[in-house]
C-alpha cells in the first residue's frame, strides 16, 4: 500500500513538474531580433541577430520588409539563422526612401513553432533614389494652372490684345471726335 | 442747290445736273421706302420669327430648369447641335471682312451696294455666335468664371476674347459708313415716333457731312478694312482649333485652319446672295442691286467653293489613303456608311454642284443664283453637323455598357427648337436693321455709280 | 497753327480719358481678384483644426463641413499631397469583369449606374488576337490634354500627379470630355443625375464609406452642369488607405502605390513598381498620344481564368 501510493504520488509529482517545465518553457519562448546594417561599395546587408532570452538561436527564418506607404514590401526571401543565430539579408542598391534618404526597416519572425511572432524595427539611411518632385509640377506649361501660363503665350496674347483694342479704343475716340467736329455748324440737309 | 461738300463724290458727265439730281432722289426715296412702309408680307414675317424665337425661348427654360439631359447629347457625344451651330455661326460671319473689307481693299466697287448687307449678317451672326455658346453650358450661371479664372492657355479663352474682338470690331464696322445714312434718316423721316427720331439723332453723332467728319470717317473705315481681315481669319481659325486641339480621330488634323475659313467664306457668301435676293425683291432695289452684282457673286461663289473643295479633298482623302485604325472606322462610315446619305449630299449639293452650275451665265441670273446660294448654305449648316459629332461617336475606346441612346446621337425638339430660335433671331436682327436703316449704302453706291456701273455690261434698260 | 493746337487738344483728352479708364479697369480687376480668390466664400471666421498629418492650423469656418475629419482647404487641394507621385498597375491576367470596382466606387461616392468612374472593357487588339477585359479609370496623365483646354481652371494637376476637378467652378463647357482620348470623364446632365438614392447614400455611409473630407479631393461635390471622374481616392490616401477598387477586386487585378517608394499593392501583395513593369511587360494605354498616362496595364498573359464574355447586359436604362 505504501509503495503504490508513493509510485502513485511520485508521477503525480513527475507530470506536474513537466507541465510546470513546459509552461516555463512556453512562457521563455519570446525572441528578439536586432538589426544591423553592413554597407560596401556594391552591397547592402541586413544582418538579423535573433536572441531569446540572450542566447543566439539557429535555424530560425527571418522575414524582412521595408515600411512602405500602404504596408510592407518583403525584401528578399526568407532565411534561417545560423548557428550564431545570425540571418543576412541582401538589401537591394536602389530602393528609394523618404524626403531624407530614410528607410525603415522591419525583421520579423513569423508564426515560428518554437517562439511564435517577433519583430523589430530600425531605420536606416540607405534610401537610393533621390526624392525629386515629379514631372515638372510648379513650371509654366500648358497644362498648368492659369498663373503658370507659358511667358510666350502670356507675351504673344498680351501683345495682341493690346495691340487690337487699343486700336478699336481709338476708333472710338474717332467717333467723338466725328460727334465734336459736328457741333457748332449749321446742318445741311443731308448728304447721305 | 445741295451743297456736295466732301471729297470723293465724283460724277460721269454723260448726265445733266438736272438728271443727276433726280437720279439721287429717285435712289433715296426707294431706299427709304421700306423704313417707311412695311407690307403685310413684311409683318408676317417679323411675326413668324418672333414667335419661333420665343418658343425657343421657352425650350431653353426648360433646360435650365432640368439641365442639359433634355438635350441627346451623353457622355460620348457630348458636343452636339449647339456646338456646330456655334461653329456655323461663326463661319457665315465672316463675310462681313470679305465683301466689306477685301473687296474695298481691291478697289472691286460693284460690291458697294451690298457692304452694308454683308456687314449685318457678320454682326448678327457672331451676337447669335456668343449666345448659342452660352446655351450649350452646363453652368451658364458662371459664365463670368471665364473672366475671373479664365486661362490663356485654354482656346476656349482664346475664342471668348477673339469673338468678343471681332463682335465690335464689326459694329464699328457697320457703323461708320452708316454715319451719313443715320444722318439722312434723322432729317428726313420726320413722321416716326419720337423715339426712333431720338435714336437717330444720338447714332448720328452730329453728322454734318462736314470735310473733317468725311475725312474721319474714312481714315477710320480703312484702318478697320486692314485689321479686320487678320481678325476674321483668326476668329475662325481659333473656333477650329476647339477641335484640332483634341486628340480624337478625325479632329486630329492639321488642315482644320484653313479648311474651315475656306467654308466660312463660301457659306457667308452664299448667306449675302440670298440676303441680297430677298431684299431686292422686297425692297424693290433692283436698279441698286442689279444682275451685274448677281453675276460676280456668282462668280465669287464658284471661286470660294472650289477653294473649299481643295480643302475638303486635304481633309478626307488623305486620311481616306491610309485608312488609320480609328479614322478608318469613322470614314467608312461617312463615305458609305451611317452618314452616307447626308455626307454626299452635302458635299455634292452644297459644293460640287453648285461649282459647276455657276460656271453658266444662265445660272448666275438673280433667282438661280439665289436657289444655288441657298442650297450652298443648307449644306453648309449640315456639315458643320458632320464635323461635330459623329467624330464624338468614333473615339478610340469602345463604346460598351451604355444605355443604347448614348451611343448614337438625334437631337431633341429642345435642341431643335433653340436652334430654330436663333436662326431666327439672325433673320430678325437683321429683318429690323433693314427697317430702321436703309440696306443699302448710299453714299457708297452714288460715290462710284456713275463711272463703274456703266462699264460693266448693263441689263438694265 | 490753330489745327495743331486742336489736334493737341484731342490727343491730351484721350490721353486723359485713356489712363482714367486705365485705372479704374485697374482698381476693378484689383477687387475682383479679392472676391474671386477662391472658390468657397470665406466667412472670415478662423477655426483651429489639426490635419491629417498632424499640423495645427488655422481654417475658415465655411470650408468645415459637420461630416468631415479633416478639412481641406482649395489651395492644399490644388496643391497635393507632398512627396506622393501616385501611380496605379492593373494586371489584365488577373481581370475576370467581377465589375466590384466598378460597383464599389459607385457606392464610395454615392453614385449610380449608368455613371461609372472606372470601367471595364471588353477589348481585343486585332480581329485574330483574344480579347481580354480591361479595367480603365482615370489615367492621370503627366501630359493631361484635359487641363491644357479647361478655360477656367476648374481641373488641375497636383504635385502628386493626381488632377481633380473642382465642381465649384466647373462652367461645363466639356471640352476637357471632347479632349480626353480615353473617355474617362462623365457629365453631370441634370439634376440628380447619376446619384445614388438617399437610402443606399446612408447604408453605404453606415458601412464606413463616406467623404474622408468634405474638399475638392472628395470629389462628393455633385453639381448639375458639371464634370466628373476617378480620382485615384487622395482623400483615403491622406489616411493611408488604399482606393475602394483596389480593396474591392476579389482578383486582387488593381495596384495602387506611390511610384516616389517604387511599389505599389493591391491589399494583399506588394510589389516594387519597376520590378513588375519590367518583368511583366507593363505598358500604358495609347501611349504614342504622348499623354504620359499614371496607369501601367500587364498584357493579359498566362491568364488566371479564361476570357468569359458577359452574360448580362450592363446599365441598359438610364
Amino acid at each position: 500500500m505504501d509503495l503504490h501510493l508513493k509510485g502513485i504520488s511520485f508521477l503525480v509529482f513527475l507530470l506536474l513538474q513537466l507541465t510546470a517545465i513546459n509552461m516555463y518553457a512556453q512562457e521563455q519562448k519570446q525572441a528578439t531580433i536586432r538589426l544591423s546594417f553592413l554597407q560596401t561599395d556594391t552591397t547592402k546587408t541586413c544582418r538579423a541577430t535573433v536572441f531569446p532570452d540572450s542566447l543566439p538561436v539557429k535555424g530560425t527564418e527571418v522575414h524582412l520588409y521595408v515600411k512602405r506607404m500602404y504596408g510592407l514590401l518583403t525584401i528578399g526571401k526568407a532565411v534561417a539563422t545560423d548557428e550564431n543565430g545570425v540571418a543576412e539579408i541582401k538589401f537591394p542598391m536602389d530602393l528609394p526612401g523618404d524626403a531624407n534618404n530614410m528607410i525603415v526597416v522591419i525583421a520579423k519572425i513569423e508564426r515560428n513553432e518554437i517562439y511564435g511572432n517577433a519583430e523589430t524595427q530600425s531605420t536606416v539611411k540607405w534610401g537610393a533614389v533621390s526624392f525629386s518632385e515629379s514631372y515638372n509640377w510648379g513650371n509654366r506649361s500648358l497644362s498648368a494652372s492659369r498663373e503658370k501660363a507659358p511667358m510666350l503665350l502670356i507675351i504673344a496674347s498680351v501683345s495682341i490684345i493690346l495691340g487690337i483694342w487699343g486700336t478699336i479704343l481709338y476708333l472710338v475716340f474717332q467717333l467723338f471726335r466725328i460727334r465734336q467736329s459736328g457741333r457748332g455748324i449749321k446742318i445741311q440737309p443731308g448728304t447721305a | 442747290m445741295e451743297q456736295d461738300a466732301h471729297p470723293g463724290f465724283e460724277y460721269h458727265n454723260l448726265l445733266t445736273e438736272e438728271e443727276k439730281k433726280q437720279h439721287r432722289q429717285e435712289m433715296r426715296e426707294v431706299v427709304l421706302r421700306p423704313l417707311r412702309h412695311t407690307g403685310i408680307a413684311g409683318k408676317l414675317w417679323i411675326a413668324f420669327l418672333v414667335i419661333v424665337f420665343l418658343f425657343g425661348c421657352y425650350a431653353y427654360y426648360l433646360q435650365l430648369k432640368n439641365g442639359l439631359k433634355v438635350t441627346a447629347m451623353r457622355d460620348y457625344a457630348s458636343w452636339g447641335l449647339y456646338i456646330s451651330n456655334f461653329v456655323f455661326f461663326v463661319a457665315i460671319s465672316l463675310v462681313g471682312a470679305l465683301i466689306s473689307s477685301v473687296l474695298r481693299l481691291t478697289n472691286f466697287s460693284w460690291y458697294r451696294p451690298i457692304t452694308r448687307i454683308a456687314e449685318i449678317i457678320a454682326v448678327s451672326g457672331i451676337i447669335f455666335a456668343g449666345l448659342i455658346i452660352i446655351v450649350d453650358m452646363g453652368r451658364p450661371d458662371r459664365v463670368l468664371n471665364l473672366f475671373t479664372h479664365g486661362r490663356i492657355q485654354s482656346p476656349i479663352v482664346w475664342d471668348v476674347i477673339i469673338v468678343s474682338t471681332y463682335l465690335v470690331m464689326s459694329i464699328l464696322f457697320l457703323y461708320f459708313p452708316l454715319l451719313p445714312a443715320i444722318a439722312y434718316c434723322r432729317d428726313t423721316l420726320t413722321e416716326k415716333p419720337k423715339w426712333q427720331r431720338w435714336i437717330y439723332k444720338k447714332l448720328a453723332l452730329g453728322w454734318t457731312g462736314s470735310h473733317t467728319q468725311w475725312r474721319l470717317m474714312k481714315k477710320s473705315i480703312a484702318i478697320i478694312c486692314i485689321l479686320i481681315i487678320p481678325l476674321a481669319i483668326s476668329i475662325h481659325t481659333v473656333t477650329a482649333w476647339l477641335f484640332a486641339t483634341t486628340l480624337r480621330p478625325g479632329w486630329d488634323s492639321t488642315n482644320f485652319g484653313p479648311y474651315f475659313v475656306a467654308g466660312a467664306f463660301q457659306a457667308g457668301t452664299a448667306c449675302v446672295i440670298i440676303a441680297m435676293f430677298v431684299f431686292r425683291k422686297a425692297y424693290n432695289l433692283q436698279k441698286y442691286i442689279t444682275e451685274v452684282h448677281f453675276n460676280q457673286m456668282g462668280k465669287l461663289l464658284v471661286f470660294l467653293c472650289l477653294i473649299y473643295a481643295y480643302f475638303n479633298l486635304n481633309e478626307y482623302l488623305v486620311p481616306a489613303y491610309k485608312m488609320r485604325g480609328a479614322e478608318g472606322k469613322l470614314l467608312n462610315d461617312l463615305f458609305t456608311g451611317h452618314y452616307a446619305p447626308l455626307y454626299w449630299s452635302v458635299q455634292v449639293f452644297g459644293m460640287a454642284l453648285p461649282a459647276v452650275l455657276l460656271l453658266w451665265k444662265k445660272a448666275r441670273k438673280p433667282l438661280p443664283v439665289a436657289i444655288i446660294a441657298l442650297a450652298v448654305v443648307v449644306a453648309a449648316w449640315f456639315k458643320r453637323y458632320l464635323i461635330v459629332t459623329p467624330i464624338m461617336l468614333h473615339p478610340y475606346t469602345p463604346i460598351q455598357n451604355v444605355p443604347a441612346n448614348w451611343a448614337v446621337y438625334f437631337p431633341t425638339w429642345i435642341e431643335i427648337a433653340i436652334v430654330s430660335a436663333s436662326l431666327a433671331g439672325v433673320l430678325l436682327i437683321i429683318t429690323v436693321f433693314s427697317k430702321f436703316f436703309p440696306i443699302v449704302s448710299i453714299w457708297e453706291t452714288l460715290e462710284n455709280e456713275g463711272i463703274e456701273l456703266e462699264e460693266m455690261d448693263n441689263p438694265e434698260k | 497753327m490753330e489745327k495743331n493746337n486742336k489736334e493737341d487738344s484731342q490727343r491730351r483728352k484721350f490721353l486723359k480719358y485713356g489712363l482714367f479708364a486705365g485705372g479704374a479697369a485697374l482698381a476693378g480687376l484689383g477687387i475682383h481678384k479679392k472676391l474671386f480668390a477662391d472658390s468657397i466664400p470665406e466667412s472670415g471666421q478662423k477655426v483651429k483644426v489639426m490635419t491629417a498629418d498632424g499640423k495645427l492650423m488655422e481654417v475658415d469656418s465655411n470650408h468645415m463641413h459637420h461630416m468631415a475629419e479633416t478639412v481641406i482647404t482649395n489651395v492644399q487641394a490644388r496643391e497635393g499631397i507632398e512627396g506622393k507621385k501616385f501611380v496605379m498597375v492593373i494586371d489584365m491576367a488577373r481581370c475576370a469583369n467581377a465589375r466590384k470596382c466598378v460597383e464599389s466606387c459607385q457606392k464610395m461616392h454615392h453614385r449610380k449606374p449608368p455613371v461609372e468612374w472606372i470601367k471595364v472593357k471588353k477589348m481585343q487588339d486585332a480581329p485574330d488576337s483574344s480579347p481580354y477585359w480591361m479595367a480603365q479609370p482615370c489615367f492621370h496623365c503627366d501630359n493631361p490634354p484635359c487641363t491644357k483646354v479647361c478655360p477656367v481652371d476648374a481641373t488641375f494637376k497636383r504635385k502628386d500627379g493626381v488632377v481633380l476637378i473642382d465642381n465649384d467652378r466647373c462652367i461645363g463647357c466639356r471640352f476637357c470630355m471632347a479632349a480626353c482620348p480615353y473617355n474617362a470623364r462623365v457629365f453631370n446632365w441634370g439634376n440628380d443625375w447619376g446619384v445614388a438614392s438617399k437610402a443606399a447614400q446612408d447604408s453605404a455611409s453606415a458601412e464606413g464609406n463616406t467623404c474622408a473630407n468634405n474638399s475638392i479631393e472628395s470629389s462628393m461635390q455633385d453639381k448639375m452642369g458639371t464634370v466628373s471622374k476617378c480620382d485615384f481616392c487622395v482623400d483615403m490616401a491622406r489616411q493611408q488607405k488604399l482606393p475602394d477598387c483596389v480593396t474591392n477586386c476579389p482578383n486582387g487585378t488593381l495596384f495602387f502605390g506611390d511610384a516616389n517608394e517604387d511599389v505599389v499593392t493591391n491589399g494583399e501583395d506588394t510589389f516594387r513598381l519597376s520590378e513588375l513593369i519590367r518583368d511583366r511587360g507593363g505598358y500604358r494605354y495609347l501611349e504614342e498620344l504622348g499623354t504620359e498616362p499614371r496607369v501601367y496595364y500587364l498584357p493579359a498573359v498566362e491568364r488566371q481564368f479564361p476570357f468569359e464574355e458577359d452574360k448580362v447586359i450592363h446599365n441598359p436604362v438610364e
